[in-house]
């Protein structure tokens, strides 16, 4: 290959580095309701250590079966409660375990998604977002790629992240806690979403407790196109924080009215070299210091698998997850049920519409 | 019941358990799994450490940790993502209703919890007819102070071997084991002590005046028998057997046996002319025999006078040992000789006299169905493959091989000590039906006796290389598994026996 002989993509991406890192030019949002602010060192702030009662939200989804009008899914939430590094016992079940259907359904001369939700025992049912608001339809634009009917399998996985959300409101009712954290943004994308999102925020800003979101990946640019991460972290190295913890305010003004938050980016570990985008509710920061959030998130942040990543987060995700050995389990089960009731040849016949590429794989 | 972990995974013979953190548990521990109807005793044959975590990321973190010294950084739920995994195999399973104990043929739940073996676990060590003690059960290094005990006519007909290399306690073993069997009647058995370091503490039992019986030459030892054996009463079988000899030294020996009798030793070692020159025996080879008779059991003719280098062998007296010492055997009595003062061979020359009388003595009592009126007789062979080695089983005569190999049918057996188990050859290895195994850090030494073993010890190469001194590993066709013990030192058994009673000493 002389492409990659003669380097050519990388001379192309170092360039674009030399580029980016000369002329940073300022945050980049497209969406006129982010007000972006100019890079600023006096935004840095050191991170002091400061032990918080935390509780971690993550969750996870595996389709068990899918054709082009049906999927099965295992959905699972999770969360843990630290104080500091020390993991406390949760008051509330902690892993809420539950089972979709989603179908689709002729409705106005066009298609719906519609999902119905299966759990047992009572744990479950505070979590389960309502029936109307997991009817979709098909050609949703917060979940098609382009003008294409959504996957159904990826709608099948929005009942799981409105259970998070209900999830942090259940939390803050019932938990004795600081702050909650969730993996990933505070935006909401999702039709519906922030229904849930706004009533989690709410039950957080009543118990006084801060909500906050904490980002593994950003896709986020500066306006000369380089990645905002890596260049705000550049700032702060450049500027006496390269063995340091900190983080960067005063990024964005949003005004959006699916995303309440502030955003930082920080480095929760000097050891760390990996910084994250931080988010807290507008609501939270009404009684609590984004300092004291991101103070309390580098004390749980010290673990020596990942440091610079809260803990808890990591043991959320591992928690959380649905395993691909349990969603395999899972369809074995399910096949034998529908064989059981004479209905495998049924199910089958669905299932090869759609899974040809599975033969492909094999072979 | 104290949890100390959990069964997690793995397989028949190859049992996964994951150790409570605060409960560490040791290479060779046994362990408890039950359900409602059952025992299982679990013994630990190999640790590993398990983690959560990718080990390439566990050594990044080992780095910040060492290199970085990065202080606050630790791992968080270090007690849930990293851990002991233990494997186990399942040793005996216990029904609980009737206290039957099982080969195990079925794995133990799933996710059972674990726990440590207790006193009320002592039913897998079952009480045994004519006990012989072997020592205290042992977990890992742990002394559980339930004795351990097997059968002793069975096993000591059927032999033991006692693997140890130096210093591991062999010794102990045998006068923990000559301690316990000292009162009691079903066996008698014979110890050639080239240490001499036996009977000085076998005195200090309570029954020793009635049952021990020692032989030595030490000068000025009040209490003892005169180790004497009269030159008449060894014949070129017992000779054979421990002295090397080429065909035509053999028959020259053959020559003079039939034409003086038992006087042939004698008259060899007296034959200046070699007078029976015309009749084939070659003058070298009888110089050679006289030589060999001179080198190894130390008997020669001096100015036309018999001379012994080693006051054993005599032509004026000990006519009578060797009949002596085969009805004490036979009686149950315990007999110590001290050989300390011979030759390897003459040592062996002098078992072998008495190994030889006495299986001739037991085949007579078989013949006349009376065998079962008398006790077995044991031999000890410290460094047996001085006779047991795979280059001496097959010489002419070997009583020692002769015994191992059919000394069971007459109720007369082996306790052979051995370093070297691996030169003993497997027919041989495998007629030793009780082994003792004590610590060995030899890889060929441990396989030799692992694959010899009563039970299936291949996953325990490991536990054998760890075993501390004192500590072994009894497999045994009498035992139901094969049990780790403990020996107790026989200082700490002898002690309140020695103040509970005077020594009194037989005097003759």
């Amino acid at each position: 290959m002389r492409i990659l002989e003669d380097f050519a993509i990388l001379h192309a991406i170092e360039e674009l580095i030399r580029t980016a890192s000369t002329d940073a030019g300022r945050p980049h949002f497209e969406d006129p309701r982010y007000k972006s602010k100019e890079f600023d060192a006096a935004n840095l702030r050191p991170v002091e250590k400061n032990a918080k009662k935390i509780c971690f939200v993550d969750g996870g989804s595996a389709v068990i079966m899918e054709a082009p009008n049906f999927a099965i899914a295992a959905h699972r939430v999770y969360y843990s409660k630290y104080n500091g590094v020390k993991r406390e016992s949760p008051k509330l079940s902690n892993m809420i375990e539950f089972f979709s259907l989603t179908v689709s359904k002729p409705s106005s001369g066009g298609i719906n998604y519609d999902t119905t939700v299966y759990c047992e025992g009572e744990d479950a049912e505070p979590v389960i977002p309502d029936k109307e608001d997991v009817v979709f339809d098909s050609f949703d634009k917060t979940m098609t790629s382009g003008p294409v009917r959504a996957d159904i399998s990826r709608v099948a996985m929005v009942a799981r992240e409105f259970a998070e959300w209900k999830m942090i409101e259940l939390i803050a009712q019932g938990e004795d806690a600081d702050i909650i954290v969730r993996d990933g943004s505070l935006q909401t994308i999702k039709t519906n979403e922030s229904k849930y999102a706004n009533a989690a925020a709410a039950a957080c800003a009543q118990k006084k407790i801060a909500l906050c979101g904490v980002s593994k990946t950003s896709t986020l640019l500066t306006t000369t196109g380089a990645a905002l991460l890596p260049t705000i972290k550049n700032i702060a190295d450049n500027n006496g924080f390269a063995d340091k913890s900190w983080f960067y305010e005063n990024i964005v003004e949003i005004n959006h009215p699916d995303h309440d938050a502030e955003m930082f980016v920080a480095k929760l570990h000097p050891a760390s070299d990996y910084v994250f985008r931080v988010e807290i509710s507008k609501k939270s920061l009404e009684h609590a210091k984004a300092a004291d959030v991101i103070s309390a998130l580098a004390v749980n942040a010290t673990d020596l698998s990942f440091p610079g990543y809260p803990y808890g987060l990591i043991n959320s995700d591992m928690m959380g997850r649905v395993p691909n050995d349990e969603a395999d389990y899972n369809r074995i089960k399910t096949m034998a049920a529908a064989s059981a009731k004479g209905a495998l040849k049924v199910l089958d016949a669905g299932l090869k519409a759609r899974s040809a590429h599975d033969v492909l794989d094999s072979m | 019941m104290e949890v100390v972990s959990q069964i997690i995974n793995g397989a028949q013979g190859e049992i996964i358990l994951r150790e409570k953190s605060d409960k560490p548990i040791e290479l060779g521990e046994i362990l408890i799994a039950e359900d409602s109807d059952n025992k299982i005793l679990l013994q630990v044959y190999d640790l590993q450490y398990g983690s959560q975590l990718d080990p390439k990321r566990i050594e990044y973190a080992s780095g910040l940790t060492i290199e970085e010294k990065w202080e606050d950084l630790k791992f968080h739920d270090q007690e849930l993502r990293n851990y002991v995994l233990v494997k186990a195999k399942a040793l005996a399973q216990m029904k609980k209703d009737d206290n039957t104990i099982l080969v195990p043929k079925r794995l133990p739940k799933h996710f059972s919890m674990v726990r440590r073996f207790s006193e009320d676990d002592k039913e897998f060590i079952a009480k045994q007819e004519n006990s012989l003690l072997l020592g205290n059960l042992r977990s890992g290094s742990k002394d559980l102070g339930i004795k351990v005990h097997i059968n002793g006519v069975e096993a000591l007909s059927h032999h033991v071997l006692v693997a140890a290399t130096t210093g591991r306690g062999k010794s102990n073993f045998l006068k923990v084991m000559l301690w316990d069997v000292l009162d009691k009647d079903y066996c008698g058995i014979l110890v050639l002590d080239p240490h001499d370091e036996y009977y000085d503490v076998l005195e200090k039992h309570p029954a020793s005046r009635e049952n021990l019986f020692y032989y030595t030459n030490k000068k000025g030892f009040a209490g003892a028998y005169s180790l004497r054996i009269d030159v008449k009463t060894i014949k070129p079988d017992d000779l054979f057997g421990v002295v090397s000899f080429t065909e035509p030294q053999e028959q020259a020996v053959i020559k003079y046996w039939k034409a003086f009798g038992e006087n042939w030793l004698l008259e060899i070692a007296r034959d200046k002319e070699c007078i029976f020159e015309k009749e084939g025996v070659h003058p070298g080879s009888l110089s050679v025999v006289q030589r060999k008779i001179h080198t190894k059991l130390g008997i020669q003719f001096e100015d036309g006078n018999f001379a012994c280098d080693n006051e054993v062998f005599d032509i004026s007296g000990g006519e009578k040992t060797i009949d002596d010492v085969c009805r004490l055997l036979s009686t149950g009595k315990k007999v110590v000789m001290d050989t300390s003062m011979l030759m390897d061979e003459a040592e062996l020359l002098v078992g072998s006299i008495i190994a030889n009388r006495i299986l001739e003595v037991y085949k007579a009592k078989k013949a006349e169905n009376r065998l079962k009126e008398f006790p077995v007789v044991s031999i000890v062979i410290e460094e047996a493959p001085r006779v047991l080695a795979e280059n001496k089983i097959n010489e002419a005569n070997n009583i020692y091989a002769t015994i191992a190999r059919e000394g069971r049918k007459f109720k007369v057996g082996l306790i052979a000590i051995t370093q070297l188990s691996s030169v003993i050859p497997k027919e041989i290895m495998a007629n030793m039906n009780t082994k003792v195994i004590f610590g060995n850090e030899l890889a060929v030494e441990r396989e030799a006796i692992i694959s010899s073993a009563s039970q299936d010890l291949s996953k325990d190469g490991k536990n054998i290389a760890s075993l501390n001194k004192g500590e072994a590993i009894i497999s045994s066709i009498f035992t139901n598994f094969a049990i780790p013990v403990k020996v107790p030192l026989i200082d700490e058994l002898a002690k309140p026996a020695a103040r509970s009673q005077p020594v009194q000493r037989k005097v003759m």
